[in-house]
């Protein structure tokens, strides 16, 4: 009776560590809460007994660890956690994915690893060529941005002074028809078209190292109006330089207007275009 | 005298997890968490939203670790050229994680459920390549001891992680960009 009275109190330890998890440590909870979906918690052994435990399996030699057989459980989960690449260690207390650091009671030491490791790993050969794509892209896209506001003034301009050239040409009913604008709207409607060829071409041509799927959004607005664009400044090209063949024939004034309503009209979607990225 | 132990032993089994305290690892509800920026420029604001997020955090008494990863890639503003920009920005490829590691000090675990009770971050967050200390005020939401919604808000300095800032139209985001953490744990 003695002899039970004595080891009464050890054993109602040890039957509430057995019994009562939620009483169990903070070191011995994290490894109830990695138990895979489903599975029988395990026993959470206090660390005599896994001390003990450890003592007792030193005795015994341990099998290779290429005859697959498992490692004693005490304590530990039998699998990695999800996150967790590397295979975890065949005994240990905890697992490694889940290590509350003692150490940042005393001091805020971010010494601990709640997730797993996560080893620096070397760079891919893929991975090195995306990131290198995405440095020529960048710069790429702010030349294309840079080139594509210039062109934007020279087009503004250069509708401006078409603008005057036709008033000059056709407004009123005596126009003064000095051509004193013909030269300044030519040089300035070629600048626009070099300037708007070369900002397509740098859009069109810039690496593209990330998906990009096509969605309803302001990428796709961008891509539309310049593709209108597109479609006016070839036709500008051709109107323009017939509107010029056309003098001193009476349909030079029609011709004239449709080469300013396109012009204005690759203006507007050239504009929308810039300023979709604004929303 | 065994079969009085074995009694007493089964009570105890039985009264102490209806007093169990909220110790232990909770782990990330991904399904339920969120972590999402904003960055603002002249004349827009952009939102990109994390919903695959990987996380945990270690209770003890009255301290709290929490680890949270989030992957670079994962985040969408609903605008894929965008996204694809910001993963230009913020080299990608070169750094594909933010990590948000801290510790909250002096927690005021709450013995009765559910309770909200308010805490200070204490950690430093990995992005780019680069880890910088921070300090977060943060809500914690117990809903019971196996369960907690914490919410935290606070800016970064994109200079500070060494991220070079877009421009539009020649200006640039603002150096401020701001972090809602929405996270949800559970053991």
């Amino acid at each position: 009776m003695n002899r039970l009275r004595l080891q009464g109190p050890v054993a109602l330890l040890l039957a509430l560590a057995l019994a009562a998890p939620g009483a169990a440590s903070a070191e011995a909870n994290p490894v109830r809460q990695l138990q895979p979906d489903g599975a029988a918690p395990e026993l959470q052994v206090l660390p005599g007994l896994v001390d003990a435990k450890k003592k007792k399996k030193k005795k015994k030699p341990a099998p290779p660890p290429d005859e697959g057989t498992p490692a004693p459980d005490l304590g530990s989960t039998p699998e990695a956690p999800e996150t967790t690449p590397t295979p975890a260690p065949e005994t240990t207390d905890v697992p490694p994915a889940a290590k509350p650091s003692p150490a940042s009671s005393a001091g805020g030491d971010m010494n601990f690893d709640l997730l797993g490791e996560t080893k620096p790993r070397e760079r891919t050969a893929a991975e090195l060529a995306i990131a290198q794509q995405a440095e020529v892209r960048r710069t790429t896209l702010t030349i294309h941005q840079t080139a594509g506001l210039a062109t934007l003034g020279l087009l503004a301009a250069t509708v401006l002074v078409g603008q005057f050239n036709y008033m000059d040409k056709f407004a009123g009913s005596a126009p003064s028809n000095s051509g004193k604008w013909e030269t300044t709207h030519s040089v300035l409607a070629f600048a626009t078209l070099g300037g708007f060829a070369a900002t397509g071409m740098l859009g069109l041509f810039a690496p593209v190292p990330y998906d990009k799927p096509v969605k309803a959004d302001t990428t796709l607005a961008h891509k539309l109006c310049m593709g209108a664009a597109t479609l006016g400044m070839m036709s500008e090209l051709g109107l323009g330089v017939y509107t010029a063949s056309r003098e001193g024939y009476g349909n030079q004034k029609s011709v004239a207007q449709a080469h300013q309503v396109i012009g204005f009209s690759t203006l507007v979607f050239m504009s929308a275009g810039a300023s979709a990225f604004l929303f | 005298m065994k079969v009085s132990l074995a009694v007493i032993a089964a009570l105890f089994s039985l009264v102490l997890p209806l007093s169990a305290s909220a110790d232990g690892v909770f782990k990330l509800d991904p399904a339920k968490s969120t972590l999402s920026y904003k960055v603002v420029h002249k004349f827009h604001e952009s939102v990109g939203v994390n919903k695959k997020l990987q996380g945990a955090a270690a209770l003890k008494g009255t301290e709290a670790q929490v680890q949270i990863r989030a992957q670079v890639a994962d985040f969408d503003s609903g605008n894929a050229n965008r996204d694809a920009h910001m993963k230009e920005t913020v080299e990608e490829a070169k750094f594909p994680d933010v990590t948000l590691k801290g510790v909250i000090k002096g927690l005021a675990v709450p013995s009765s459920f559910p309770a909200k009770v308010k805490a200070e971050l204490d950690g430093q967050l990995t992005f780019h390549g680069v880890t910088n200390p921070i300090k977060a005020p943060v809500t914690l939401d117990f809903t019971s001891a196996n369960a907690v919604h914490a919410t935290s808000e606070f800016d970064v300095s994109l200079d500070g992680y060494k991220v070079e800032r877009p421009s539009l139209m020649f200006v640039k985001i603002d150096d401020a960009c701001h972090i809602t953490a929405d996270l949800q744990f559970a053991k």
